[in-house]
């Protein structure tokens, strides 16, 4: 009986702050988003012509999260029956973007125009919740191109 | 798709700026908790129908279980219980002479409890004689064990046989090797839904268990059975309330609490037992059979000072 409520009060927990965390984080990135949208962020590895006399070098965003107890139980029950585990999706995605935003930011510093060859890694942070998924980093990386003043 | 494409800007062949993609794509963004309640309900009732059906599918298994192959795979069931009881104050594992004597005679009475019976089964009889708690229990493997708080406890034979023949007729009726499957088959399920963690801690709380949980159905129904073998030996079933009376009567509520949990309620046994000795009204007291000597533990008046009853 003990166990139980000590459950059921990690799971109320895990809902509701991790429920209030998502919708703040969302409201933000979006905000974010819109304001770096001008900073171009391309896949492409080779730049066009039009970026051959910038200055380039490497900028990178990294995000580590964690999973929630409820999370971690949405995505167990998920574990049995099969199907989108939602719950680690959501966070993931929110991962992804708060890392190319950090990047753009990181750019921006550097007076960037755009990054080329955007890549992600993603790398779960060794064994800090026995079985089940505990921390993941999520790192965006790019090349900054700079224009270089004075020519 | 209704993607917005950037414009192309005509210098650069660059777009102006990164693109709005929609939401939802990566996170279906639903309300989380639907998901979650509906899993978990699925989960809920999933177990629900498999322990009903694995608890059946015990129930039918065990009385199929030959009584010689659990007699063999539980062998060693009185070590395991000896070492789980705390430790003899003097003579470690190796019984007195008395306490021999005493195992001897109630294997014996139980025998011929038994005598009338058509195949009676073979069962040991065991005691623990450093156990001062009222108690009989039946495990696995045919084994009974009787404490020699239950003998300062019993006034006439009539009242022990009516013990040990509820405890044998639970190893008749194969309960322990019932409970033993359920419990086998339930944490099996455990271990498949829960992984490890649940299933150690349903191991755990289970095996320590096994021991008191029969249900009130086999109760009942053990009564019953052991109120038939006291009217064929004795020819009537007086006295096999007496136990019971007793208990009622000074109720250690912290030993007792569990035990009457899960036996029949102890006035609705009483109950069914004086029914079943109305037949046989016109009987007297005097018609009781007294105790063994050896196995006289009780100083009749009922009080327990303890120099009483230690006395070899």
């Amino acid at each position: 009986m003990g166990q139980l409520l000590v459950f059921l009060t990690l799971l109320a927990l895990g809902y509701g702050f991790g429920r209030l965390a998502e919708s703040r984080h969302y409201r933000s990135i979006i905000a974010r988003e819109d304001a770096l949208r001008s900073l171009l962020v391309m896949p492409d590895r080779m730049p066009p012509i039009h970026f051959q006399n910038h200055g380039s070098t490497l900028v990178t965003g990294s995000v580590v999260i964690s999973v929630d107890y409820f999370k971690t139980v949405a995505a167990g029950l998920r574990g049995l029956f099969g199907g989108r585990v939602g719950a680690y999706e959501s966070l993931l995605d929110r991962a992804r973007r708060e890392a190319i935003l950090r990047m753009q930011e990181d750019a921006r510093k550097l007076g960037a125009e755009a990054v080329f060859n955007l890549k992600f890694e993603t790398s779960r942070i060794a064994q800090n919740a026995g079985q089940g998924l505990g921390s993941v980093e999520v790192l965006a990386y790019g090349t900054a191109l700079i224009p270089v003043h004075g020519r | 798709m209704s993607v917005p494409r950037p414009r192309i800007s005509t210098g650069s062949g660059l777009p102006p700026g990164n693109p709005r993609l929609p939401e939802h794509i990566n996170n279906r963004n639903e309300h989380p908790l639907k998901d979650f309640l509906l899993l978990a309900g699925a989960l809920l009732a999933l177990m629900f129908v498999l322990t009903l059906l694995l608890g059946w599918g015990a129930q039918w298994l065990g009385p199929k279980i030959p009584y010689s192959w659990e007699s063999r795979w539980f062998a060693a069931t009185p070590d395991a219980i000896a070492t789980a009881l705390p430790p003899q104050t003097d003579n470690g594992s190796a019984l007195t002479d008395s306490a021999k004597d005493r195992q001897q005679a109630l294997q014996q009475l139980l025998e011929r409890l038994l005598s009338q019976q058509s195949a009676p089964l073979k069962v040991r009889l065991h005691w623990l004689a450093d156990e001062d708690t009222p108690n009989a229990f039946a495990t696995l493997g045919g084994h009974i064990f009787v404490t020699r708080g239950l003998l300062t406890q019993v006034s006439s034979e009539n009242a022990l046989a009516m013990v040990l023949a509820h405890e044998y007729a639970h190893v008749e009726q194969r309960h322990p090797i019932t409970l033993a499957l359920e419990q086998l088959a339930i944490s099996l399920l455990g271990s498949v839904i829960g992984g490890e963690g649940a299933a150690s801690l349903i191991g755990q709380h289970t095996s320590l268990l096994t021991l008191l949980s029969f249900s009130r159905d086999m109760e009942r129904s053990a009564d019953q059975r052991a109120l038939e073998i006291l009217q064929r030996h004795y020819g009537h079933s007086l006295g096999a309330d007496e136990f019971f009376r007793n208990m009622l009567a000074e109720r250690d509520e912290n030993r007792w609490a569990l035990m009457f949990q899960t036996h029949p309620l102890t006035s609705e046994r009483l109950q069914q037992i004086s029914q079943a000795g109305s037949a046989a009204a016109s009987v007297t007291t005097s018609q009781l059979t007294p105790l063994p000597t050896l196995l006289q533990l009780n100083d009749g008046a009922g009080s327990k000072e303890p120099d009483q009853i230690t006395q070899p």
